[in-house]
């Protein structure tokens, strides 16, 4: 049995389409240092109730936008997106144009 | 006299090797094997450009098509949509009938092992929000863009299309004006049936959610469409199931009995005190394909619960 951070939460899952291996995130950033964000991404086999792996993905805080007379800025890290493969063997996340490919044990 | 058995000190330092093994290879953050920057492809440098200098837009998706081969889908346009953390934007949470402005979807397929460099590019004219691309499980996909539904191959190639009526501006039935009008997709795990979401209403009163299921490869219909029902929708838990069961939000109905019925919460997972409502959607322990993710919601938010399976608690049906 393994538990999730206490005071984060559980968003975005994604199955992949032939395991029981999941991909999800805390759905909300923290803080780091030097003005930019993070989000933790895990990969779980829910089968099996094993953590696979978990990645951590920073991003420098988002550009505020002027429009109207109003400050506008995007809350949280912008453009995380991620997929498992259908097999649960290989995790793609594309961080803003950046996409990488792990392979997971 | 008996021998005392000494122990075997091989075994267990190859048990607390694996174990240590083990547990490192766990903890240690995956390295990734491949890299690439999209901005290669000109349209997503656009779109990334005016994601950091004018407004923030809705992100992409990442869908692998098998495990080889990946689609990345975005928008693009004068009219892309913005995303929803986007705050202060107009219209954003306003699910309107009023149709934004034009803009294109764009799907960027490409081979894991070659990368984007040399990805087949699509792109759709679209209107409303959230057109959808959907693999169908054997390399190809499906894709929905406001009402018209297109099927390609593992090839990308164009296979079949089909585009269904709107309501439009006509009052319902009960003579209220149209809210909200819009289609959805999903297809099957089999990847052999797309369903199609319907969901047509008003504003107080009347219309609702209508489902139809279609054959993946020749976009004819599977039998009926199901009964207009008010309280099912679309966009919230829209899956479907293998034997092409169609669960929205908490009801659920398949093409053997097009009735929307309501996911019989015989088992339901009721705090201590019983002094929330016992019927919020997180606390059913649903017999279905979602069943896990209910599991792993409580586990992980420690969400001290008690399982019941009285019929006294039947009271949310």
């Amino acid at each position: 049995m393994f538990t999730h951070a206490p005071d984060m939460r559980v968003d975005g899952i994604h199955p992949a389409a032939d395991t029981s291996r999941v991909v999800y995130s805390d759905g909300q950033s923290k803080d780091e240092p030097g003005h930019r964000q993070s989000l933790r991404i895990h990969v779980v086999d829910w089968r099996e109730k094993r953590k696979i792996a978990v990645l951590k993905v920073i991003q420098d805080a988002s550009p505020v936008v002027h429009d109207g007379g109003l400050q506008l800025q995007q809350l949280g890290v912008m453009d995380v997106t991620y997929a498992l493969s259908p097999d649960g063997k290989e995790l793609a996340v594309l961080d803003m144009n950046s996409l990488k490919v792990y392979d997971l044990p | 006299m008996m021998k005392k058995p000494r122990p075997n000190f091989t075994a267990i330092a190859m048990s607390l090797f694996a174990f240590f093994y083990v547990a490192c290879a766990q903890e240690k953050p995956p390295v990734p094997v491949r890299s690439w920057d999209l901005n290669v492809n000109a349209d997503y440098a656009t779109r990334m450009a005016k994601q950091l200098r004018i407004i923030t837009l809705r992100s992409p998706t990442i869908i692998f098509l098998d495990n080889k081969k990946i689609a990345v889908t975005y928008e693009g346009g004068r009219g892309a949509s913005p995303s929803n953390g986007t705050i202060l934007v107009p219209g954003t949470f306003a699910r309107k009938k009023a149709e934004s402005l034009l803009y294109k979807f764009h799907a960027l397929i490409f081979e894991v092992n070659t990368g984007p460099g040399i990805a087949k590019h699509l792109e759709w004219d679209a209107i409303r929000e959230q057109a959808q691309l959907m693999p169908t499980h054997d390399g190809g996909f499906a894709v929905r863009v406001d009402n018209q539904f297109m099927v390609y191959s593992s090839d990308s190639q164009l296979q079949k299309k089909m585009t269904l009526n709107y309501h439009g501006d006509k009052p319902l039935a009960t003579g209220e004006e149209v809210f909200e009008e819009s289609y959805t997709g999903g297809i099957s795990n089999s990847g052999h049936s797309l369903i199609v979401c319907h969901v047509l209403r008003g504003r107080h009163s009347g219309g609702g959610t209508q489902v139809s299921w279609y054959d993946t490869t020749t976009l004819t219909p599977i039998g009926g469409a199901s009964e207009i029902a008010r309280a099912a929708g679309c966009a919230l838990y829209f899956k479907v199931a293998d034997d092409n069961t169609v669960y929205s939000g908490s009801y659920r109905v398949d093409p053997k009995n097009l009735v929307w019925k309501k996911i019989n919460p015989r088992c339901i997972a009721c705090p201590p005190d019983a002094s929330e409502n016992p019927c919020s959607a997180l606390r059913y322990l649903r017999p279905d394909i979602f069943s896990f993710l209910g599991k792993m919601m409580r586990l992980w938010m420690k969400m001290d619960t008690r399982i019941t399976c009285l019929p006294t608690h039947q009271i949310c049906e």
